[in-house]
């Protein structure tokens, strides 16, 4: 121990715990693959469409237009779909973490490639990435699940890292993990793709092949330390389980919309799913399907009510208007009053609908925010339109 | 006011001890640089700017010659402008120039940011990009910052903790990065500093990753060892610009001693009070005036007392950290346009914040160093105008030494700052960051530090698994974020935030929240009254309520020291040495509640709050039985406890009865507790007893009079005077702040020992070693401290020594010498 070293004893941490392993065991002596270059090791698995996984069949997948619309695609071809999962050396972001090992997954005939790049040591991470970028130049849409803040952002600040040119944030991401939380909103307790895989897709991995998410960092240490790739041989199973899950998922996720068949999904987030990318048609065939089996369902009589609004469909509009007062909500009050002031010029009626949200929401006055203030300014000017047409009749 | 002269009441004029003229000091102008364009300097002649100042035309010279530049001209003299005009020059030459802006405060960060933003659009047609990175800044906003972003206004925390960590967001940035400017760099000090530095060296090396070697640019307060401090920091050549062509109208400097109110006491008036009257009369000639005062308490009792006094109180503001951010950017510009008249404030507006010169500046109580004062002083004058600098005398020891010898605060250097860039503790933190960042290559450096030791800690980095070797390069190794892992600034602590009605109304560093927000605390916001009805420690919510109250609050506290790992110890000369790890406890036990204006205590109340404890590392050492036997013998050991002779009981009661139960000064009444009985010239003073407690010696006298003449008497002990010696001199040998080690004398010190002693420790939570090192040089401190007492050419002890000595207080500076000759190594 040297001096500095007595000295910061106090601040530096416990050195971690070696496993006692002496056999060096590399990767190539535990998965079948090849060294594309010093250090990286490439393993590529092929499955066949219509391979059943645990009651999952693998299918080439003709992405829904809603899919493509949210993810901001005009269309997408077969081929040109690249699933991606990268495993790295922490959750923490920034420089300091790097990418040992990158999944992809893409359909070529009537087959689907997982290929998985798995970098043998650090100082090599450079041909890692241009080797991915080298794979992505052939594609335009990825898969991913949470790439949106965490794959993409980080393979883009590991290419300019390593000074290789790349456009890898311009490419459109289309991200499971967001549309999972919509289709399945409330109906889960975590968005983990471990536990969609569970509820889900109804598939289980297999415990003793896999390793959880939050050891791999650890395990990677230990292997650059240790040299035994044991442990590395689960993660690359976990990535690969990852990718092939992904490809099940979007499949599923397509499924319900083609078949419309919308059992055990969240179906007013679809509906809001529909209405947010432009699908007005769609979006009111779900709301409506909504009410009917549960008529005080009130978001969706809100919902359904602007899109009547916006088409200028006032009479359904109004109706349901009178539905939801019935609910106190306050928006409809509102529209009610908006609705006779400017289209039916009645201001008796409109004062009325104003008076009674403010009676019957801000009884006593005593909150006055922003909503207060411009329902006392429509109920003034109501007042005044009606004085004003009384000394016009008069 | 009237042109050349303050109509004071004869009040205030009789009471000003020191007065002295600067005279006015003209303008010293240059033209423009010729090779600047021709819109720049349009420009500047449209707003009625002609011609530059001397120091800002020898600044832009040094920069356009990319040399690193460090501005110390005076306050006020258009520092700003030395960089601003470089940087505007060569956007123009280059759109894709791109500059940081560093600033201790976001206070700062944003009034310059503003400045600058205004200078920018209405000279550059070119679109460029301007904005704030710091921790308010939302996320949309940090993603365009990233893009696009030509001058960045930030601070080293961010720095430090969002941008190098994640540089190749910034990857644009750093490519054209020309300029770094560090604002009010003297603020860097200390660990503060050290720390710093090696974020300076940190940024430095990723820009030269993306192929840029960007100029520094520093402005300063003045400072003794400016360049030795800035070249330390940047580890750079620097030019030092220190000439000031700004003109002065004439400056007074004026010492106000508050008039003593009991001669036979020695009390004089509270220089709080006095600062009232004085505002009070300087507001009513309708001049602006700026109230420094120390402490968040102080200010909100000037203000309250000052509103109370003059007509239009909304002229008045309060300026404080604790205020809301937009309260605070308020009372800026309205002070600035002169809607405000006078502001009462806290160091706050120390700094470089634009608030505009003023007829005066009022000091309540001298801020504690040079350096400060001269800033604050700063703040006072307007081009041809007088200005008056006005310092009002607490009756504090170091204030009194003052107004004898003004040559002190007048012409001495003021203070130096001192760094250590490579303090282990600091180094590693740093270097943890720094291979997160980037690997190191073999033969890399970093800074200047030598190739050997940075080669040392990359080794111990590997040893302890947080990096990894391979190819010639070392990598970091580890699941996390180790900026994460330090705070730049040792008051890193949470702050808890004020609560009215559930309105939020201010804030408070959790460090000074059971102090001044304890329950039934009264808090003073704003000039309104509150009682604390809540401390809620878990959530960090102090709730107050609305409350009309004649007195205030003071808490009570006290510092305790528990041993919990002694790591060495060693016999010394007339003791023994010890350096260990230590609990330091500050416990707030209670608070008196107290009139105001009187200063009466009203009653005491208990409290049961949680100690704060720190644990840190400590260096004490303590005097054997036989020293203070000797020292005893010498009458020069004062920390004995005085014993008053026998007939002491009866003594007082003849005393309480001759003055009516009454206290003799201020005419409080004994309540349920005896008041106390004082000796007019000290006990310890005399040889007996009997010649102490003769009956014209001894007054009644209730406990606040009492201490109020204690301190007058006190007389400084050969420890405290010790304590104070180390306070001052330990900084330089080990290169901090001296907020950065605290010095305790005690008479008891306990940690494992029965002695009396000093205990000195560090200030920093986990310590950064501060302690072991001053521990190592035990016999050099106390050379030192020999040495400057020894040869300073005061009487009785002054601030550059052993501390102050009041008119009667006697013999410290004896004392000191006395008990150092004694534990001194003998050559």
């Amino acid at each position: 121990m040297n001096d500095i070293e007595a000295i910061l004893k106090s601040v530096l941490p416990e050195k971690r715990k070696k496993s006692r392993i002496s056999k060096n065991v590399e990767i190539h002596d535990l998965i079948e693959g090849e060294y594309i270059s010093e250090n990286i090791f490439l393993i590529e698995n092929k499955y066949k469409i219509n391979d059943n996984f645990q009651g999952n069949i693998l299918k080439k997948i003709k992405v829904h237009p809603l899919i493509l619309k949210y993810a901001g695609l005009k269309k997408a071809g077969l081929n040109n779909l690249l699933f991606i999962d990268t495993e790295t050396t922490g959750l923490a972001g920034g420089t300091g973490t790097y990418v040992f090992l990158i999944g992809i997954g893409f359909f070529k005939g009537d087959e689907f490639i997982i290929k998985q790049y798995f970098l043998s040591n650090i100082a090599s991470e450079q041909t890692l990435i241009k080797q991915f970028i080298k794979e992505l130049n052939k594609t335009k849409i990825y898969v991913s699940f949470n790439g949106k803040s965490y794959d993409i952002p980080l393979l883009n600040t590991r290419s300019i890292f390593n000074r290789c040119k790349s456009d890898i944030s311009e490419h459109c991401n289309i991200d499971l993990l967001h549309i999972s939380r919509r289709f399945w909103k409330d109906m889960l307790e975590n968005y983990s793709l471990q536990n969609i895989e569970q509820n889900i897709l109804k598939s289980k991995r297999e415990g003793e092949l896999d390793i959880p998410g939050s050891a791999i960092p650890e395990a990677y240490f230990n292997y650059l330390d240790s040299r035994n790739a044991k442990e590395m041989k689960n993660v690359i199973y976990h990535n690969k389980l990852d990718i092939l899950s992904l490809t099940l998922l979007l499949e599923k996720i397509n499924r319900i919309l083609y078949s419309r068949n919308f059992d055990n999904v969240n179906l007013f987030e679809i509906g809001k799913l529909y209405l947010q990318n432009e699908f007005p048609e769609q979006a009111t065939t779900i709301f409506k399907s909504i009410i009917k089996g549960a008529p005080d369902h009130i978001y969706a009589i809100r919902e359904l009510s602007f899109i009547y609004k916006r088409k200028g469909n006032y009479i359904k509009a109004v109706e349901l208007w009178l539905k939801a007062v019935k609910y106190n909500e306050e928006y409809a009050y509102i529209e009610l009053a908006k609705w006779e002031e400017h289209k039916n010029k009645n201001y008796k009626k409109a004062l009325e609908w104003t008076e009674k949200v403010l009676n019957s929401k801000y009884e006593d006055y005593s909150y006055d925010g922003e909503e207060v203030q411009q329902l006392k300014h429509r109920k003034n000017r109501l007042v005044k339109f009606i004085n004003r047409q009384l000394s016009i009749s008069n | 006011m009237t042109d050349n002269k303050m109509i004071f009441d004869s009040s205030i004029l009789q009471n000003i001890s020191i007065h002295r003229i600067n005279k006015a000091k003209k303008a010293e102008l240059c033209d423009f640089p010729s090779y600047f364009n021709k819109e720049i300097i349009n420009y500047f002649q449209n707003n009625g700017i002609n011609k530059l100042y001397l120091h800002q035309r020898l600044a832009i010279n040094a920069i356009i010659d990319k040399k690193n530049t460090v501005i110390t001209s005076g306050v006020d003299s258009g520092k700003s402008l030395c960089y601003q005009l470089p940087v505007l020059h060569q956007l123009q030459q280059d759109p894709q120039t791109r500059a940081i802006f560093l600033f201790p405060t976001k206070a700062l960060t944003q009034d310059q940011k503003i400045k600058f933003s205004k200078l920018v659009s209405e000279l550059l047609k070119t679109n460029i990009g301007i904005g704030i990175y710091d921790g308010d800044t939302p996320a949309e906003k940090r993603r365009i910052l990233k893009k696009s972003v030509n001058l960045l206004f930030t601070n080293p925390d961010m720095l430090h903790l969002g941008i190098l960590p994640h540089h190749t967001n910034w990857e644009e940035f750093f490519q054209n990065l020309k300029f770094v400017v560090i604002d009010e760099v003297h603020m860097y000090r200390g660990i503060f500093g050290s720390h710093f530095a090696n974020v300076i060296r940190r940024l430095k090396r990723i820009a030269k990753f993306y192929g840029a070697n960007p100029q520094f640019i520093l402005t300063s307060a003045t400072l003794s060892n400016v360049e030795e401090f800035s070249k330390k920091l940047i580890e750079d050549e620097v030019v030092i610009i220190d000439q000031d062509g700004s003109p002065t109208g004439e400056k007074h400097y004026i010492i106000y001693n508050p008039p003593i109110v009991n001669k036979e006491l020695g009390i004089r008036r509270s220089a709080m009070k006095e600062t009232v009257h004085i505002a009070t009369n300087l507001f009513e000639q309708k001049g602006q005036t700026l109230v420094f005062s120390e402490s968040r308490r102080s200010i909100e009792f000037i203000l309250n007392y000052l509103r109370r006094n003059v007509d239009e109180s909304e002229l008045v503001q309060g300026y404080r950290s604790g205020y809301l951010p937009s309260d605070r950017r308020d009372i800026e510009t309205k002070f600035r346009s002169g809607e405000i008249r006078t502001v009462v404030s806290t160091n706050a507006l120390e700094l470089g914040i634009d608030i505009g010169g003023l007829d005066t500046v009022l000091i309540n109580g001298y801020p504690g160093s040079i350096a400060s004062t001269k800033q604050q002083f700063g703040r006072a004058g307007r081009s041809g105008k007088p200005s008056f600098c006005i310092l009002v005398a607490s009756s504090n020891l170091i204030d009194q030494y003052l107004v004898k010898h003004p040559d002190y605060l007048f012409k001495r250097n003021p203070e130096q700052a001192l760094i250590d860039p490579d303090n282990p503790f600091i180094l590693l933190h740093h270097l943890k960051c720094a291979l997160f960042e980037k690997p190191f290559i073999t033969g890399e450096q970093f800074g200047d530090l030598p190739q050997k030791v940075l080669d040392q800690y990359l080794q111990i980095l590997q040893k302890y698994d947080l990096a990894y070797e391979s190819k010639d390069k070392i990598f970091w190794k580890a699941n996390s974020y180790p900026a994460d892992e330090i705070s730049l600034r040792t008051t890193g602590a949470g702050e808890f935030i004020l609560k009215n009605d559930d309105k939020t109304i201010g804030i408070v560093d959790e460090n000074s929240a059971y102090w001044l927000t304890h329950p039934q605390a009264v808090y003073i916001h704003q000039g309104q009254t509150y009682l604390v009805t809540k401390l809620d420690i878990p959530n960090k919510v102090v709730e107050l309520e609305e409350i009309n109250v004649d007195y205030y609050t003071q808490a009570q506290s006290k510092t305790e020291f528990e041993l919990i790992k002694l790591k060495r110890s060693e016999n010394i000369v007339g003791g023994e040495k010890f350096y260990g790890q230590i609990k330091v406890t500050d416990i707030v036990k209670g608070f008196k509640r107290q009139k105001w204006h009187t200063n009466e205590i009203l009653s005491y109340g208990d409290l049961e709050l949680p100690p704060q404890d720190t644990v840190t590392y400590g260096y004490w050492f303590s005097l054997s039985e036989e020293i203070i036997t000797k020292l005893t013998e010498k009458k020069m050991w004062n920390n004995l406890k005085n014993d008053y002779g026998s007939d002491w009981k009866n003594l007082t009661e003849r005393v309480r009865r001759r003055d009516e139960y009454e206290c003799q000064h201020c005419g409080i009444h004994e309540k349920d507790k005896a008041l106390d009985v004082h000796h007019k010239i000290p006990f310890k003073q005399f040889d007996s007893p009997e010649k102490a407690n003769r009956m014209d010696n001894l007054i009644m006298l209730c406990p606040s009079c009492h201490r109020k003449a204690e301190r007058t008497f006190y007389v400084q002990s050969g420890l405290a005077g010790l304590a104070y010696l180390f306070r001052n001199i330990a900084p330089f040998f080990i290169m901090c702040d001296s907020k950065d080690i605290r010095v305790h004398s005690s008479q008891r010190i306990g940690l494992g020992t029965d002695g009396p002693g000093l205990v000195i420790h560090d200030s920093m939570p986990g310590g950064i070693g501060l302690s072991e090192k001053l521990y190592e040089m035990h016999y050099k401190l106390l050379w030192e401290a020999y040495t400057i007492v020894n040869s300073c050419e005061c009487k009785d002890g002054c601030p550059s020594c052993v501390g102050p000595v009041a008119e009667n207080g006697a013999g410290a500076k004896r004392k000191v010498l006395e008990i150092i000759k004694h534990i001194m190594k003998k050559n």
